[in-house]
């Protein structure tokens, strides 16, 4: 009975903490401490591990250490080390815990007379582990095992230590596969929360760059970190940020996508409002224009907010190349923007309303391969629509040699052979060939564009290019409106911000963008004082902001 | 977060004021039929004729900062009074809109897509004004800057292709105008696009108490001005004597650009501007009216519909920014779409209309009763510590 | 107390479920309304204007006959075969080398009438968009030409660069010729008007030009003629002289010389050959540039007098003659004779548009541009007027090439 009570209490000492839903562990502790008197460990080593296994069940990865250390006979201390397998560094659990416990305190018992019972003095003298704290409640060991800490607990004391032994199997360091890098740095996150941060930290070596932690997801219990420049960051957008990831009430938090639905301004959308990037420098650049970021444990990706429309344009190469061809480069992907979005519908357009717009010898290439095509364009568009995006998705969840015939099948043998049997024109496999390989130019808004394009598809062909103008005023109205954490999507576009125009379609030299994007109301608007390279009174050493 | 109040910037109510124009700009041909190579210059002359009504604007809205016409009526004309005063700018709000749908409707059906009913297209068109409405005018003027630079774009490319075709001695010889032709084109040009601008009035609170109502509006309007000469300039010296006798002098002169055999046919860029130009007018002109209408059902100054989202948590826009008069705007749309129906019978009848009674239809509502206006606030005095009594 | 735990626990779920569904039922049913209503609308309006590139027969010329009834006129369209101009379907093999076009024609009172009727025995619309080449038999521009160019002007689908021609003989003829370079007639002939600029014979009139002219009142319109000639039993056509008209009918023709008098005086001449007589054979100059300037000048008694002014950039183009050119004395006789041969061309246009009484030039715009009063007394009886009115005529000319060759190939030319 007594057991049972335990475990009744724990359940719903647990359960209030998380109602809590605040997930900040530090601001929690005194609390507890103060409401359930009853859950402190007690002083009977035996009840204190009974509790422990109690609340791990059967799982098979909680070992518990049992040993003894201290004086001879008289002197000689039970103790038990609780972490989870896997979860600890073997290393450190071995050599600094339990070596200097079960040995040096053998050794050094002959000069000391102070008693080595107390917690403290085992933390303080012994134990050779950077990270020590000393925990009184079962909740506090419980998290601390989970976390990868071990516990190290003491026959007739209260108190337990928990012992930073962290030390799991983790992916090294690589070069991200989703975004490459020709010339800019090629590490990319990893799924580990403080490798990711440390690799931000070390691009902005500033006190400035502050980190807040907090958890979320009530099983998960996942570690997630907000990062923000201080000084530079709106605190208002800081503490925006904060509010919604408190308010989010989900038991798993898996990735970093799963934070996103619960934090965007607008649930409805079909585009990205939350940017995010595998890569460390493209997020320290976001980071110095004033964005929050927010990093979760288990997660290669980091994600920063507010986004704008124009970040979908952006890449991380385009500040390390010439601004010359950055600029080429970005306009090249605006119109690959407008083609991938666009081509299907106006070739729907022209073929089925406004013949006389296609240029008549073209008329004829076009009107010659629909002689004999059973179809009206719409549904030949359609089919070939259909088949590339199964082709697609095949092609991305097949392994990879797979993917590959795949592709080959898909392009070759469907494509030749479908204009061949005459099923389709072979303008319609053009026309759907060139929109796929445009949307793949701007990887952000692919899968926005993916569903856009059938609505406008729709529009062509019952209005032709009526129909594709009101269809895409709706989509423009539709983003004019959007909003991520108070700033409009459209900026510097729509409203329009002259200032800001030099990171949007042309990319200025870097000396010349001397300020933040205003939208994102940075508290200082201006960048550090970046000499221009043709001013003669200061060296250009500097390290820029960087700005990805 | 914080709310933004004054939501646009005079940059960008120049830039609307500009689109605003565009639309009607573009299809200049009512006036081009009476005064035929001199139609440039009516563009100036009826800018300087509103000039004075845009001077009564201002001194209305200056009296009465942050607010909009129908706000103003009630306060000088008292409740009713003012409320019946009120019924009539809503009145023609919504024939404007209505006149405006079926110019597009009548375009569209005509040129791009003949068998289709003109009701489907005004229908579609309406669909897409009802979603600005429902998204915020605010966004939709933000918009404004980015569609002005499309329509100049759009100009300029279409002009510059027909360089090879123009003569410029069409324009000759210059002023052979009478007195009554003259008068007629620059009343038309200042009572039909120009004075429209009267919808304007019910935005400008947006701008923010501080800011200066005038200036942007002036602007606006003289770039609509210089663009609207610059237009009739190009038909003339592309279309010659051919200008006064077609439907749509725009449209005609760019179906002639043909350059190299591939760059031809630039009219589907007209019309692809032609129809975001009207949205942006019929939204605004809707946007008058349900606004308008908005304040007179609820009896009392209520704050705009759909105020800007921006900075706002989504959690905040969850609780209030969507509960603006939805009902309202589908009615009003609603009924826009019949009444452009049964507007006019015919494309004929529009055109007769437009070029005999618009101007003074127009002229009625857009200087006689805010001159009346400001006559009463002058006479009785009414100035801002009355208002706040009030 | 297992049990408050578990109530806690179902609470939260509700909570959570409720706060859940209300968010989403409410923008999920606002967004199905929405796409509900589009679709309706949609459903309402597809497929009206709608026409498949397969159902049109693409028409790219077109000619009108008088019919053989009174009052009646041949309409004759060329409808392209796109399976047969083959450039996308080469892989298919089935352009069987048979004409890539077929004329389909018909009778009736008015054109639309006739393309009405069309529609009778053809499965495919006639589209009008992409028509090249409008052409008038002579005949029917004798009568009248007003019917068919309002039609062509006024419908939405055709356009106003169409090329205008008047064929000598039946128009409907024409567009049979035999081609060869091309594989559609109509085809051949619009790229025909396109490469009128190398030669300066030719008028280039669209229908714009056309109806302005038409317009304007004053002016008389012209436009070239083409006419069919036969070569080893094969007929092809070529263009040859200008129709002038007056009030809507054809009243006259001018020939290539004269035509090229207009063109000097219109500032329509861009380059062309002039073959020169020297005392020592022929020469042959190629005019580089041209611009000319027409103005009315008002005379001291009042009376109105047109002046000209051409400016002439050429090159010694071919030299058949054993005389070196290039000395300074024998350019300037090929100047002289430049210019004479200029002057000729435009006098002769003159002598022919005052026998006509038609003011191919234009001299009654110029006159209403310069002198907007005096044009007002001359405007009643502009036909009485405009033979009398005289023109100066002032010609530049220069030679500023000799082409590759400083000396004449000339026999033993190298001693």
């Amino acid at each position: 009975m007594h057991f049972l009570t335990k475990l009744v209490r724990l359940l719903k000492q647990q359960h209030e903490q998380s109602k809590e839903a605040d997930g900040n562990n530090r601001s929690g502790e005194g609390k507890q401490g103060e409401k359930v008197s009853t859950q402190v460990l007690s002083p009977e080593l035996k009840d204190n591990l009974d509790a422990v296994r109690a609340r791990f069940g059967e799982s098979s990865d909680l070992i518990i250490r049992e040993f003894s250390f201290g004086k001879e006979k008289d002197g000689r201390k039970k103790a038990a080390l609780v972490f989870l397998d896997g979860m600890v560094n073997l290393s450190t659990i071995n050599d600094d815990i339990i070596e200097p416990l079960m040995r040096q305190s053998w050794l050094s018992r002959r000069g000391e007379t102070s008693d080595l019972s107390g917690m403290d003095e085992i933390r303080d003298r012994l134990l050779t582990v950077g990270e020590v704290k000393t925990v009184y409640t079962y909740n506090k060991v419980i998290q601390a095992c989970l976390s990868g800490d071990a516990v190290l607990m003491t026959e007739g004391s209260c108190k337990a230590l928990d012992i930073g032994a962290k030390g799991w199997e983790k992916r090294a360091v690589s070069e991200p596969t989703s975004e490459t890098a020709i010339r800019g740095p090629r590490e990319g996150f990893t799924e580990n929360l403080r490798t990711n941060t440390t690799m931000i930290r070390r691009k902005i070596k500033d006190p400035a760059l502050k980190i807040r932690a907090t958890v979320i997801g009530k099983r998960t219990h996942t570690q997630v970190n907000i990062l923000y420049m201080d000084g530079i960051t709106d605190p208002e957008l800081v503490c925006e940020v904060e509010r919604r990831l408190k308010r989010i009430d989900t038991d798993m938090v898996l990735a970093s996508g799963y934070l996103e639905e619960y934090i965007e301004d607008s649930p409805y959308t079909a585009f990205p409002t939350i940017w995010c990037s595998e890569k460390p420098d493209a997020v320290a650049g976001k980071l110095l224009e004033g964005r929050v970021a927010i990093a979760v444990d288990g997660s290669p990706f980091v994600m920063t907010v507010p986004m704008l429309f124009v970040e979908n344009f952006q890449n991380a190469e385009d500040y390390i190349t010439r601004s010359y061809y950055a600029t080429m480069m970005r306009i090249l992907r605006l119109v690959a923007f407008f083609i991938s979005l666009f081509a299907p519908a106006v070739y729907i357009a022209l073929t089925t309303f406004h013949q006389e717009l296609i240029p008549t010898t073209l008329l004829f290439t076009i009107a010659a391969s629909a002689e004999g095509v059973p179809f009206p364009a719409v549904v030949e568009v359609g089919i070939m629509m259909v088949i590339f995006e199964i082709l697609r998705e095949a092609g991305i969840r097949m392994p990879r040699p797979v993917g590959q015939t795949i592709s080959i099948v898909g392009a070759l043998v469907m494509g030749e052979a479908a204009v061949q049997a005459g099923i389709v024109g072979a303008p319609v496999v053009i026309v759907v060939a060139i929109t796929a390989v445009s949307s793949f130019a701007i990887p952000f808004i692919t899968d926005a564009i993916a569903l856009l394009r059938w609505f406008l598809v729709i529009m062509a062909a019952t209005l032709g290019s009526f129909g594709i103008t009101i269809g895409a005023l709706i989509i423009l109205m539709h983003l004019s409106s959007l909003r991520s954490f108070g700033s409009r999507y459209l900026a510097p576009v729509a409203p329009f911000q002259t200032a800001d125009l030099k990171d949007t379609v042309v990319r200025a030299p870097l000396w010349a963008m001397r300020t933040r994007p205003k939208e994102i109301k940075p508290q200082d608007v201006k960048r550090e004082n970046i000499p221009s390279p043709n001013d003669p009174s200061v060296g250009s050493g500097d390290k820029q902001g960087g700005n990805p | 977060m914080k709310l933004e109040k004054g939501s646009i910037s005079p940059k960008e109510l120049m830039f609307s004021v500009f689109c605003f124009m565009q639309g009607t700009v573009l299809r200049s041909g009512f006036i081009i039929s009476v005064t035929r190579q001199d139609s440039w210059a009516m563009a100036i002359t009826g800018f300087l004729l509103t000039l004075p009504i845009l001077a009564v604007y201002t001194g209305l809205l200056r009296r009465f900062p942050g607010k909009n016409l129908i706000e103003i009526d009630d306060i000088v004309f008292g409740p009713v009074f003012g409320k019946i005063l009120s019924a009539f700018y809503l009145f023609f709000f919504v024939s404007l809109a209505a006149l405006n749908t079926r110019d597009l409707g009548n375009f569209v059906a005509g040129y791009m897509m003949p068998e289709t009913p003109i009701a489907a297209v005004t229908l579609i068109f309406l669909v897409g004004c009802a979603y600005t409405l429902r998204k915020g005018i605010e966004n939709l003027m933000h918009l404004s800057v980015l569609f002005s630079i499309i329509a100049m774009g759009a100009l300029a490319v279409n002009s510059i292709l027909l360089l090879k075709d123009v003569q410029p001695e069409f324009l000759r010889p210059f002023f052979q105008l009478k007195f009554s032709e003259f008068v007629q084109g620059t009343v038309s040009v200042a009572a039909v696009p120009m004075g429209e601008i009267l919808a304007f009035t019910m935005i400008t609170p947006m701008l923010g108490k501080d800011k200066k109502v005038g200036k942007p509006l002036l602007l606006g309007l003289a770039l609509s001005a210089t663009s609207m000469a610059l237009v009739i300039i190009r038909d003339i010296i592309t279309l010659g004597p051919l200008v006064a006798i077609v439907s749509l002098p725009s449209f005609e002169s760019m179906r002639y650009v043909s350059l190299a055999g591939i760059l031809t046919r630039m009219e589907s860029i007209y019309a692809v501007v032609l129809v975001i130009l009207f949205l942006f007018k019929v939204s605004i002109l809707l946007y008058a009216f349900v606004l308008g209408l908005t304040q007179m059902l609820s009896g009392k100054s209520s704050p705009r519909i759909n105020p800007d989202p921006a900075g706002q948590s989504y959690e905040a826009e969850q609780r209030r920014g969507r509960r603006s008069a939805p009902p309202l705007v589908l009615i009003s749309v609603a009924f826009v779409f019949f009444y452009s129906l049964f507007v006019f019978e015919s494309v004929m009848e529009n055109m007769n209309w437009g070029a005999t009674t618009a101007p003074f239809f127009s002229l009625t509502f857009e200087f006689l009763l805010p001159a009346v206006s400001l006559l009463v606030v002058c006479l009785r005095k009414i100035d801002k510590a009355q208002e706040v009594r009030a | 107390m297992k049990k408050q735990a578990v109530k806690t626990g179902g609470r939260v779920l509700r909570a959570l479920s409720v706060s859940f569904s209300q968010k989403c039922r409410k923008g999920a049913r606002r967004a199905g309304v929405f796409l509900l209503c589009i679709l309706l609308i949609l459903c309402l309006c597809s497929c009206w204007s709608q026409r498949e590139l397969n159902t049109l027969a693409i028409v790219l010329g077109t000619t009108l006959d008088v019919g053989d009834q009174p009052d009646t006129l041949t309409l004759t369209a060329q409808v392209v075969k796109a399976s047969e101009l083959g450039s996308g379907t080469t892989t298919k093999g089935n352009s069987s080398g048979g004409k890539a076009y077929v004329n389909v024609s018909y009778t009736d009172n008015s054109v639309l009438a006739a393309v009405r009727e069309l529609t009778r025995m053809q499965n495919r619309r006639l589209y009008f968009a992409h028509n090249e080449v409008l052409i008038f038999s002579g005949e029917l521009a004798k009568k009248d030409i007003a019917e068919g160019l309002d039609v062509f002007m006024r419908d939405y689908e055709t356009r106003m660069n169409v090329n205008l021609l008047i064929s000598k003989g039946k128009a409907s003829e024409i567009l049979d010729e035999n081609v060869e370079l091309e594989k559609i007639p109509a085809i051949h002939i619009s790229r025909l008007m396109g490469n009128q600029k190398s030669n300066s014979e030719t008028v280039v009139v669209t229908l714009r030009d056309f109806a302005i002219a038409t317009l304007s009142g004053s002016s008389a319109p012209v436009a070239p003629m083409v006419e069919l000639y036969e070569s080893d039993g094969k007929k092809y056509a070529k263009l040859e002289g200008t129709a002038v008209f007056k009030k809507g009918k054809m009243i006259g023709e001018l020939n290539k010389e004269q035509t090229r008098g207009i063109l000097w005086v219109t500032n329509k001449a861009q380059s062309g050959e002039k073959t020169v007589d020297t005392p020592w054979g022929q020469v042959t100059l190629e005019v580089l540039h041209s611009s000319s300037d027409l103005k009315p000048v008002k005379g001291e008694d009042g009376t109105i007098r047109m002046k000209l002014t051409i400016d002439v950039e050429g090159a010694i183009q071919g030299n058949e003659t054993t005389e070196n050119m290039s000395i300074p004395e024998n350019v300037a006789m090929l100047k002289g004779k430049m210019k004479n041969d200029v002057r000729s061309d435009v006098e002769g246009a003159l002598v022919q548009a005052r026998t006509l009484s038609a003011d191919v030039f234009g001299f009654g715009e110029a006159i209403h541009r310069e002198y907007p009063e005096e044009w007002e007394k001359m405007k009643g009886n502009w036909d009485q007027e405009f033979p009398k009115i005289g023109m100066d005529v002032q010609i530049n000319a220069e030679l500023s090439s000799e082409g590759g060759l400083v000396k004449p190939v000339t026999p033993g030319g190298a001693q």
